[in-house]
């Protein structure tokens, strides 16, 4: 038996129309393939032309049976009647599925592009949410600021990376409000703890500073924003907000109120030092205007020499503090030039010993050669009368009073040593501050701006100074100047 | 006579007013300090202080302190005579007892009428 009997005869005509629509079927898949909609009506002819060549070969079959009367005419009208009522559906049915299938396509593409224009969206949003969470933590880092939550029920804390830069904890350590308070400064405990209870209680928000300990073990001032946050069913609730490393502003208040301090320190000196020769000039003037003819010629003059004397104190006073001034807002320059120290130190003591230091044994000690190209001798003259006179003032009268020069390696020393008063311990750590005078200096004339002179000048050499003083024994300052002109 | 003792911290100062008093026929102790005008204060009784407020040792508000607690020396007038020019410094020695303030420089014929307004019996005028 050949193909068309086993298939077609014996079956009957249900597998042909099952294996047409197969067919039909596979070519639609096969249409499916091509990409193009221009490409698609070869999938649609090709499944036309195959239910053609299927027909006709059933004609033929057909006409083959009745040949060989194996078939009666009246199942070929019955074929062909059944064909004519079914062959449009092996057409009709494929369209629709196509067209069918089109739609869907179409819908899928417009989910696609839908999808893919979501997707890229999508993509931008993260883009862009990843940058201002870079921007976040990079604002966070620089401002020394941490995101929070506080539970009350557990007591932990969580926040953002930064809390570890700002605590001694790291970011797998579990933080806890008790664990903090361990590491807050004694004296902020109890505020710090007022206001988380504050916060607890009255379901608010509000801030405070303290200071903590931080992860460099170096204290440091931290301000803490937080709000109540209530919590779910029987929870405690908790806080949010933020914590901010402020030790740099109050640094910088504590600088400012610093600067406050000197300058009224500053305003109440030249009060005082200002008006007490004032008083002198004026008296002095009103006494020789209104008792002139009452007073010894001698007792004149000594009024005379009171207003001159102090002219003179208010001279030197302005020129302190204006050198103050001018080394305080850098106007004070530098200057080396080669210097013979042993004859500038001796010139110099010759002006002290016929002026403030006439009462005094006034000694120089030479050791050895001491020329130098990296000294400033204009701010050497500072130094040097500035310690040479407070030797003088500050130690009884004829006692002695040396200055010995050397040089140690590449640098110049100097010291000047007296047999006076000696600096009270309390007052020797503010000795070098701007209008700080030794609280035994009693009545003996001074403006508390020498050795902050001699400070500044030893700092525009690069140089160190120090000291060391025993009460009622005298002192022994120490000025190191560098002569290779590196230090500075 | 009246007699007059005179704190104050700068000698120039100490000598320039104890001459303008000894002038204008006023008696006048001079001390450097607070320490050293109680010593005198222990000895003799003035009529009047004239104390300076800024010194060594002992300043010119614990001076009227020491003043005001002793009977004998609760009313003996103090006058301030001060380079201070801080307001507060001046309510604050009011408010201690003090009899008057007064800022440096100052005039002479202030600083008399200040003393006679405080000394009835006080010497003649300039």
């Amino acid at each position: 038996m050949d193909f068309w009997t086993e298939n077609i005869c014996v079956a009957g005509i249900e597998p042909i129309t099952r294996l047409a629509t197969d067919l039909a079927a596979r070519l639609f898949m096969m249409s499916e393939l091509f990409p193009s909609q221009r490409l698609r009506p070869i999938g649609l002819l090709a499944i036309l032309g195959t239910l053609l060549g299927l027909s006709a070969a059933g004609v033929v079959a057909a006409f083959d049976l009745w040949l060989k009367e194996a078939v009666l005419p009246v199942d070929l009208l019955i074929a062909a009647l059944t064909s004519l009522l079914i062959g449009p559906l092996f057409v009709y049915v494929p369209l629709r599925l196509a067209r069918r299938n089109e739609r869907l396509k179409d819908e899928l593409d417009a989910v696609n592009q839908q999808l893919s224009r979501e997707a890229r969206s999508l993509r931008v949003i993260s883009a862009e949410l990843s940058r201002a969470n870079r921007q976040l933590q990079f604002s966070q880092t620089v401002a020394g600021v941490s995101y929070y939550e506080l539970d009350f029920d557990s007591g932990v804390v969580n926040g953002s990376p930064e809390l570890s830069t700002l605590l001694p904890s790291s970011p797998t350590d579990r933080l806890t409000l008790t664990g903090l308070l361990a590491w807050i400064h004694p004296e902020d405990r109890g505020q710090f703890s007022a206001f988380i209870e504050r916060c607890r209680r009255d379901h608010a928000s509000g801030h405070s500073d303290f200071r903590v300990r931080g992860p460099d073990d170096v204290e440091r001032w931290l301000h803490i924003y937080g709000e109540f946050v209530a919590g779910n069913g029987y929870a405690a609730g908790g806080m949010v907000g933020v914590l901010q490393d402020v030790s740099e502003p109050r640094q910088a208040l504590a600088r400012v109120q610093e600067l406050n301090e000197m300058k009224s320190r500053f305003i109440a000196m030249t009060s005082h030092e200002f008006r007490t020769p004032l008083t002198a000039i004026l008296s002095s003037t009103e006494m020789l205007e209104a008792y002139a003819d009452r007073l010894a010629p001698e007792k004149r003059a000594k009024l005379y020499g009171m207003i001159k004397s102090a002219v003179c104190n208010m001279t030197s006073l302005l020129d302190e503090v204006l050198f103050i001034g001018r080394a305080d807002t850098g106007h004070l320059a530098f200057k080396p030039s080669p210097t013979v120290i042993d004859v500038f130190c001796e010139n110099l003591l010759q002006e002290i010993r016929t002026g403030i230091g006439v009462n005094h044994r006034i000694v120089h000690l030479r050791l050895g050669d001491t020329r130098s190209d990296c000294a400033d001798p204009q701010l050497l003259r500072q130094i040097l009368t500035n310690l040479l006179s407070n030797a003088v003032k500050f130690s009884p009268q004829g006692s002695e009073v040396t200055l010995a020069a050397e040089r140690a390696g590449e640098s110049l020393v100097f010291e000047v040593t007296d047999r006076g008063l000696g600096i009270p311990p309390e007052d020797q750590h503010d000795l070098f501050s701007t209008f700080h005078r030794a609280r035994n200096v009693n009545n003996i004339q001074g403006t508390g701006l020498g050795l902050a002179i001699v400070r500044q000048c030893v700092d525009l050499h690069g140089g160190e100074i120090s000291f060391r003083s025993e009460l009622g024994q005298g002192s022994v300052f120490r000025v190191r100047i560098s002569t290779d002109g590196e230090s500075r | 006579m009246s007699n007059v003792l005179i704190i104050e911290n700068d000698p120039a100062l100490r000598s320039l007013i104890s001459q303008l008093l000894e002038l204008e026929g006023f008696e006048v102790s001079v001390v450097e300090n607070g320490r050293l005008a109680l010593e005198v204060l222990g000895e003799r009784i003035p009529d009047l202080v004239l104390c300076d407020l800024l010194m060594p040792e002992m300043n010119g508000c614990e001076v009227l302190k020491v003043l005001k607690q002793n009977p004998e020396t609760a009313g003996v007038p103090l006058v301030f005579l001060t380079a201070s020019a801080v307001p507060s410094d001046r309510e604050r020695c009011l408010e201690l007892g003090a009899s008057a303030f007064m800022t440096k420089p100052f005039h002479q014929a202030e600083l008399l009428a200040t003393i006679r307004a405080l000394l009835p019996e006080a010497g003649v005028s300039l």
